[in-house]
């Protein structure tokens, strides 16, 4: 397990920011996702101790938020803003950073360059930070999140403004890290492709609320039972009438290929209906649902419950 | 891939004490806010105090030794002009009694006189040491490692504090040391130790009201200049504002004095130095402790209110 929420709430004078939350997490790469509001950044900086809880009761790696330092020794944080020490160039920041975390100056030193290699930066490790362009500016946060070899290592929106290529190049370093260096990843993000690209499971979070955690392959069964049909020797549109006067949701999407889904026995009156409409059945696969559509889903299923109360 | 590339690695090893993590904020910023000629130039100047306070103790060491003879010439025409014919009187009279008073007031002038310049060197360095973290957002970076707001405002404290010091302190220091080494003999050691703790709580008095005034108002802004602004209409604005009260409108009264934070400082050295003086303009004993309790009384405000303004970007 690397962190535990029970029954957390975070209040800002009146606003609930997290509400009840409870979530055991377990290693890997998992990712943050939810709309602006939601309670991302809030549970992130609670994770870290720089807030405190309202309510409930928290844990990183075993110990407790409220000695946010003692976590801090083990837990990275790159954070989604552009912040750097001003007039410090690449090397020294990650050097000084390394130091703030108690890593001796010289080790600091040597550490720094290594990071600055190991994120693409090296030939601009003399370079003041504030002449850094957007991509660097990540990498150099994801340098500085790393210098300490923390354990597990929250990244807020690390690919934000960055360009497709660069995009690419910071998704391989945190796939590597989590499946090759034994890092745990909390990706906090909007963008759902780097969550796929990456993460082993997934978080969502609507108005402070925690909807689903599950692992992706899990997230995408649960969401929609759609199954794909592939028939022969008759007209889809024949057997997806079929299906509809059963009570299902079907459509003919080719010639010989109908998408159904619904409620009850979907398989075994698929069987019935292509009998009857004296079809053979070739072939019958479960729909793959896309990440955006599980979150989606989500965000309408939280939407409606909180209409309805 | 360059060939001495080592991937990401594990590091295994023993961490420093928190208080190295406050020290390492402090070098950090040291090294920064010395980078412009200005700031380099008057850490230059803070150590003049050393030469004229080494010439004149040499001075006073050679008329106060009981073998040595009153010097003749020019170092008598200096030191009769500084002191008067009624001192030099004395001190051919009696060379050993005066030497302490000497002494004290030496020390003391030069922790007054050095206040103007310890204004320019907190102009030149506390504006940026909290705005900057502010517009930057530096302090993410900051306390995403294990630190506290303790270690971090220490580490700030400690870049300003040190800037001070230099200005006050380590000449003071520099100078007494320079002193007794040259001094005729060992007896001038064994009268004027005493004073090396009026030293450093003279230097204290200026080092932490300065410090805690120069980094509350850097946390008031994400604004250097706005800082700096501040600090000049405080620090200028204050001290014209005292003038014309205390000489104009109110003369003699002490609460003028408030405006004027050098001024302020002044009377509370003078508290530092309890021996008897020769200067009578350096102490007005009334005002000594008032101006004492005034400065607490800002550095506590100054502490709670840095203290609420590096909080509350966790908060937002």
């Amino acid at each position: 397990m690397i962190f535990r929420l029970d029954g957390v709430t975070k209040e800002y004078s009146g606003f609930r920011a997290l509400d009840d939350v409870s979530v055991e997490v377990e290693p890997g790469s998992i990712g943050l996702l939810g709309p602006n509001g939601a309670g991302k950044s809030t549970m992130i900086k609670l994770l870290l101790g720089l807030v405190r809880l309202t309510r409930g009761r928290a844990e990183v790696l075993g110990r407790d938020v409220r000695n946010a330092v003692s976590i801090r020794e083990v837990v990275g944080y790159m954070p989604e803003d552009d912040c750097y020490i001003a007039g410090l160039r690449g090397v020294e920041i990650v050097a000084r950073t390394a130091e703030l975390a108690g890593i001796p100056p010289l080790t600091a030193l040597r550490r720094a360059h290594e990071m600055l290699d190991y994120v693409q930066l090296g030939e601009s490790r003399y370079r003041e930070v504030q002449t850094y362009s957007t991509g660097m500016k990540q990498r150099i946060r994801l340098a500085i999140a790393l210098v300490h070899s923390p354990q597990l290592v929250f990244l807020d929106e690390p690919t934000s403004g960055m360009d497709p290529d660069g995009r690419e190049q910071m998704l391989e370093l945190v796939r590597d890290l989590a499946r090759n260096k034994g890092v745990s990843v909390v990706i906090s993000t909007h963008i759902l492709h780097d969550v796929e690209a990456c993460c082993d499971a997934a978080m969502i979070l609507s108005r402070g609320k925690l909807l689903r955690y599950d692992t992706l392959e899990n997230l995408r069964r649960t969401v929609d039972t759609a199954v794909t049909v592939r028939i022969g020797g008759g007209d889809s549109n024949r057997l997806a009438t079929a299906l509809r006067n059963r009570g299902f949701s079907a459509e003919a999407t080719s010639a010989d290929v109908v998408r159904a889904s619904g409620e009850g026995d979907l398989s075994g009156q698929l069987l019935e209906a292509t009998l009857q409409c004296g079809m053979s059945l070739h072939e019958i696969t479960p729909a793959r649902n896309s990440l955006e559509k599980i979150f989606l889903q989500s965000l309408r299923d939280d939407g409606a419950s909180h209409a309805n109360s | 891939m360059p060939i001495h590339e080592l991937g990401y690695r594990v590091w295994k090893g023993s961490t420093r004490p928190r208080w190295a993590r406050a020290w390492s904020i402090t070098r950090t910023g040291i090294a920064l806010a010395r980078r412009p000629v200005f700031v380099r130039r008057l850490c230059f100047l803070a150590i003049v105090p050393l030469l004229y306070l080494g010439w004149f103790f040499f001075a006073v060491g050679v008329i106060t030794d009981p073998d040595g003879r009153i010097p003749s010439g020019f170092s008598q025409a200096i030191l009769r002009g500084a002191l008067g014919s009624e001192f030099m009187r004395a001190l051919r009279d009696d060379p050993g009694a005066v030497r302490e008073l000497i002494w004290n007031d030496m020390f003391l002038g030069a922790h007054t006189f050095v206040l103007p310049a310890v204004g320019l060197i907190t102009l030149a360095v506390a504006p940026k040491l909290i705005s900057n973290d502010l517009r930057t957002k530096a302090f993410l970076l900051y306390f995403s490692k294990p630190i506290g707001r303790l270690d971090y405002l220490l580490g700030k404290a400690g870049i300003l504090a040190g800037y001070v010091a230099w200005f006050t302190l380590v000449p003071s220091i520099g100078a007494y040391v320079l002193s007794v080494l040259f001094a005729p003999s060992i007896d001038t050691l064994l009268q004027t130790w005493h004073i090396v703790p009026s030293i450093v709580q003279a230097s204290l008095t200026t080092i932490v009201p300065v410090t805690a005034l120069g980094l509350f108002i850097s946390s008031t802004t994400r604004d250097q200049r706005v800082a700096t602004f501040t600090m000049i209409a405080i620090l200028v604005g204050g001290e014209i504002t005292y003038w014309i009260l205390h000489v104009e409108l109110f003369p003699g009264a002490a609460w003028p004095m408030l405006l004027s934070l050098r001024e302020t400082l002044s009377n509370a050295i003078a508290n530092s130095f309890e021996a008897p003086t020769l200067v009578e303009s350096f102490t007005e004993s009334t005002s000594s402790s008032f101006s004492s309790i005034a400065l607490a009384v800002l550095t506590v405000a100054c502490s709670i209110g840095v203290w609420r303004r590096i909080s509350a970007p966790m908060n937002s």
